[in-house]
């Protein structure tokens, strides 16, 4: 009898707590408005993170606190600067140890709306997954937290400031790993760009917010006949790897643009393999996401590792249907590439569409969330 | 409706062009366009209009075309996947698609001579006028003031003096007043009362003569067209054309397409305000189109380097012309009829290519097409200012088209398309609606094979029915369409835009040139299709292929071709 009591009392007490939970999370999720311009759908939120905003204030000053990392010199923000639309302009990403990763920092510009995360992770497809991902990672040590868990979260329980933050945007137990990378995402979903030029032109009917060079570029770009680079770069974020909130889940497309043909058993050089990393496939060697193109002027340099220092060099690369290295241990066609995109096939741009092309890619730029204080470092 | 004629409905205007929460900034929003007036000659000069046999002003809007060679007829009249430049796919491109109403034809006077030579001329004259454009006779090839010269403005003039709708350019070389006079002599001398084209030159010394009109050269880069509207007689401004592949005249035309296209497009609003004629460029490869095979329009925009012409991409103002000419914006929406045409009937198919933008590309078939297809819808705001859904069928991703049906109530008159993306984002152009706008489905581009059926039925009641055309990918060909003595053979086209004509009579189908028996006509199955249905007269038996073409309300369709075989006994 006494155990069925206890019983009832535990499951009594964890249904009151589910149901605080709950209610909470509804109160605050109902509170929290988009600020989204017109053309922009609601970003997909996972149900168990509902947006709010002290959530996304908590967030906002994790992302750039120093003091999640092993030495207190790198932040989320180390890799991901406001300025160059929440990119590093390095090739590939430094940690806080100073170890190189193999690929380049995304930018994180609109990522509320990707179908994957990452470069070539097929199956990440969660920020609040992907937040622990530097945070815990040993190879290579990004923040390098791993086995640094609960000092981390010790020091944050001891902030005055954080203390009230999390109180505002958790239920208890508030200071978890899980909530951490919770408030991270939901801080990173609200970082939208809308307000470049482009989007004053096309969405908001601001005949002169872009140059006749970027009408004539926008032709090229969404011309089947020149460009093609919609086939990709498509829809409203620019990318064929897009997702939001009532959207029907399409197979996300990966893609072999031609940056390298090398002989022997990996046509792409280790580590950076594509999503065959993940599904081992021979024909998913050299495949990876397309990427936003929003604010693509300020994310130099570019490709997966960063191996294209300029916008008129990567426009190059796609006119010529893929990359030709000439000599030294990365030498070969890219265009043979036996894996190659089936869109690669070259391009007969002139020297007008070319200039063009890179005006409407300019038009891309907001300079807006590029210094939006919202997004901005708090600390 | 089949996949192929959606395929191919699909690609049929790749041919044409290129080219708004709040509407897409369109450059400038153009006044909508009309189909310019067809000429309808005998024309005479008034002060300084030229005016048609029902008193109406006309103003010449037109283009030159290849020269008249008499060796090279057959080649130049070439039908095929690569259409020749005096054949009527290629005049039905310069009269529908363009929206033009001349063709300048240059003639060699050295060459009249040659036994045949006028009454192969005389074929494209005809060809021409029945496109429904006025034929301007070119001399070319000898000083205008020499005996030859004049003995051949005799002899073209006698020709061509019953020919309502030509005009002569008899003085196009230079030539001072003096020969002018000599010209105009010779050719009033032979009972031609046609209007005279002169130089400006002969203006301050002009022939006695009340039906001339004057040609002002224009060169692009020098800004001289203003002092043409203060003319007290006719002027037909020629030569806007910017010489890309000439690298001295080149280098006075401002490098950067916008300034160029924004330069041609003021000299087209002025003569456009002044009622001034033009005839300008040329209809050939690497001037106003890239090719004769699809006629696609030149542009500015993908840049030129002055001498050096890239066959690729050949640079020219070719579309600033055609959208100009249908009151459209080069880099916007671009809307035709099943024809290739600026009018589309109600209840028929449109397409509009441009900035479709949709989610990704989508057909539907059907006979009721879904109100949004790829993620755009499609309205249309008629006359009235009424608003309806379109019934779309075919939706392209990015800068492509769109297939959808002009709803039947829509009432007649100018209007506005607009396609609506789930963006939110709209984009919009002028459209104009009539009651019926003749056109024939094809397998490719407005042109080529039509595509139908034909029924023999023989005396003892029996039928046989075939197909009049097949098509591999874009490549179409007629099949021949049997015909015997003693048997009736009906052909049913596909077509569009016939539904609201009042009845088969005044549909005027000509295969051949030959007015052949409608039987009837009306919707299909298919969205916005209509057919046609002939009766194929005996004269036309074993004529072979040859053009099919249709009047209809004052409005002509695409040229297509049909081949009719030779008649067989009844077996």
């Amino acid at each position: 009898m006494r155990l069925r009591l206890v019983g009832f009392a535990v499951v009594a007490a964890a249904a009151l707590w589910a149901l605080a939970a709950v209610s909470w999370a509804m109160e605050t999720h109902s509170m929290y408005r988009w600020d989204l311009p017109a053309g922009f759908p609601t970003p997909r939120v996972p149900p168990d993170n509902p947006m709010s905003d002290a959530k996304v204030r908590l967030g906002r000053r994790l992302f750039y606190d120093k003091g999640l990392s092993v030495n207190g010199q790198a932040s989320c923000a180390s890799c991901h600067r406001q300025e160059l639309a929440f990119t590093d302009g390095r090739a590939t990403a430094v940690g806080a140890t100073g170890e190189s990763h193999s690929r380049s920092a995304m930018s994180l510009v609109n990522v509320a709306y990707n179908s994957v995360l990452t470069w070539s992770d097929p199956n990440l497809r969660s920020l609040e997954k992907q937040a622990l991902v530097p945070m815990l990672s040993e190879h290579p040590v990004e923040l390098g937290l791993k086995g640094r868990e609960e000092a981390v979260l010790a020091a944050l329980r001891a902030d005055s400031i954080y203390a009230g933050l999390f109180r505002e945007a958790f239920p208890e137990p508030a200071f978890t790993l899980a909530n951490v990378a919770k408030a991270l995402a939901a801080f990173e979903r609200t970082i939208v760009s809308a307000r470049s030029p482009w989007d004053r032109f096309h969405y908001g009917g601001d005949a002169n917010a872009i140059s006749e060079a970027a009408k004539r570029g926008e032709v090229v770009f969404f011309s089947a006949e020149i460009g093609g680079c919609f086939r990709c770069h498509g829809g409203f974020n620019f990318s064929d790897a897009t997702d939001y909130a009532g959207n029907t889940r399409a197979p996300v497309e990966f893609h072999n643009t031609g940056l390298y043909n090398l002989a022997g058993a990996f046509s792409y050089p280790a580590p950076n393999l594509g999503i065959y990393d993940h599904t081992k496939r021979a024909a998913d060697v050299g495949k990876f996401k397309t990427p936003t193109l929003r604010n693509v002027e300020l994310t130099a340099p570019y490709m997966h590792d960063g191996s294209i220092a300029t916008l008129e060099e990567v426009v190059d690369h796609y006119a010529a249907g893929g990359r030709t290295i000439a000599d030294g241990p990365l030498a070969g066609r890219g265009h043979e590439n036996p894996h190659l995109d089936r869109r690669m096939t070259g391009l007969h741009l002139t020297a007008q569409h070319r200039q063009d092309l890179l005006a409407f890619l300019r038009s891309l730029t907001d300079t807006e969330v590029a210094g939006d204080p919202r997004f901005s470092n708090p600390w | 409706m089949n996949r192929k004629l959606i395929l191919g409905l699909a690609f049929a205007v790749f041919c044409f062009l290129e080219w708004s929460p709040a509407e897409r900034a369109a450059t400038v929003a153009p006044a909508a366009a009309r189909p310019t007036l067809a000429p309808a000659g005998p024309f005479h000069v008034s002060g300084n209009q030229i005016i048609d046999s029902e008193g109406r002003p006309f103003v010449i809007r037109g283009t030159q075309i290849a020269a008249f060679h008499l060796d090279t007829v057959a080649r130049d009249n070439r039908a095929g996947l690569d259409y020749g430049p005096h054949s009527a796919t290629t005049l039905s491109a310069i009269r529908l698609r363009f929206n033009l109403n001349a063709v300048r034809i240059p003639v060699d006077l050295r060459e009249s001579t040659r036994p045949g030579y006028f009454a192969a001329l005389a074929r494209v004259v005809r060809r021409a006028n029945e496109m429904d454009l006025l034929a301007i006779l070119d001399g070319r090839g000898e000083p205008s003031a020499t005996p030859e010269a004049v003995d051949f403005w005799k002899r073209c003039a006698a020709y061509f003096k019953g020919y309502p709708n030509v005009m002569f350019g008899a003085l196009s070389d230079s030539a001072g007043p003096e020969s002018a006079k000599d010209v105009v002599h010779a050719i009033r001398g032979a009972g031609a009362s046609q209007v005279v084209i002169v130089t400006e030159a002969a203006a301050g010394a002009a022939p006695d003569d009340s039906n001339l009109v004057y040609e002002a050269r224009l060169r692009p880069a020098a800004h001289g067209a203003a002092p043409l509207a203060a003319r007290t007689v006719p002027v037909l401004a020629n030569g806007l054309d910017p010489e890309l592949d000439n690298a001295p005249e080149c280098a006075n035309f401002p490098a950067d397409p916008a300034a160029a296209g924004a330069l041609v497009e003021d000299y087209l609003n002025y003569f456009d305000a002044h009622a001034i004629s033009w005839t300008v460029s040329s209809f050939e490869p690497g001037k106003l189109i890239r090719d004769f095979s699809l006629h696609d329009a030149t542009s500015l925009e993908n840049g030129w380097t002055c001498g050096k012409p890239d066959p690729g991409t050949p640079a020219g103002i070719g579309r600033i012309i055609q959208a100009h000419m249908r009151g459209s914006v080069e880099r916007e929406l671009f809307v035709v009829s099943g024809a290739g045409g600026l009018d589309i009937a109600r209840g028929a198919f449109a397409l509009a290519y441009g900035p479709v933008m949709a989610d990704h590309d989508a057909e539907a078939g059907g006979s009721h097409p879904p109100l949004k297809l790829g993620g755009i819808s499609v309205q249309v705001t008629d006359a009235l200012g009424v608003t309806r859904p379109a019934g779309v069928f075919w939706a392209s991703e990015g800068w492509g088209q769109t297939n959808f049906v002009i709803p039947d109530q829509s009432a007649v008159g100018p209007a506005r398309m607009t396609v609506r993306r789930e963006d939110g984002s709209t984009t919009s152009t002028n459209i104009s609606i009539a009651d019926t706008a003749p056109g024939f489905v094809t397998g490719h581009s407005c042109r080529g094979p039509a595509m139908g059926s034909a029924t023999q039925t023989f005396a003892d009641g029996r039928t046989v029915t075939t197909k009049i055309s097949s098509c591999k990918g874009f490549d179409c060909r007629t099949i021949a369409i049997p015909v015997a003595a003693g048997a009736t053979t009906r052909v049913r086209i596909f077509a569009s835009g016939y539904r609201h004509a009042r009845s088969a009579a005044e549909i005027d189908m000509r295969i051949g040139g030959v007015r052949v028996p409608v039987v009837s006509f009306g919707p299909t199955e298919n969205p916005g299709q209509d057919q046609v249905t002939v009766e194929i007269p005996a004269q036309l038996y074993g004529v072979g292929e040859t053009d099919m073409i249709c009047h209809l309300n004052g409005r002509i369709s695409n040229a297509t071709r049909i081949r009719i075989g030779a008649a067989k006994p009844v077996s």
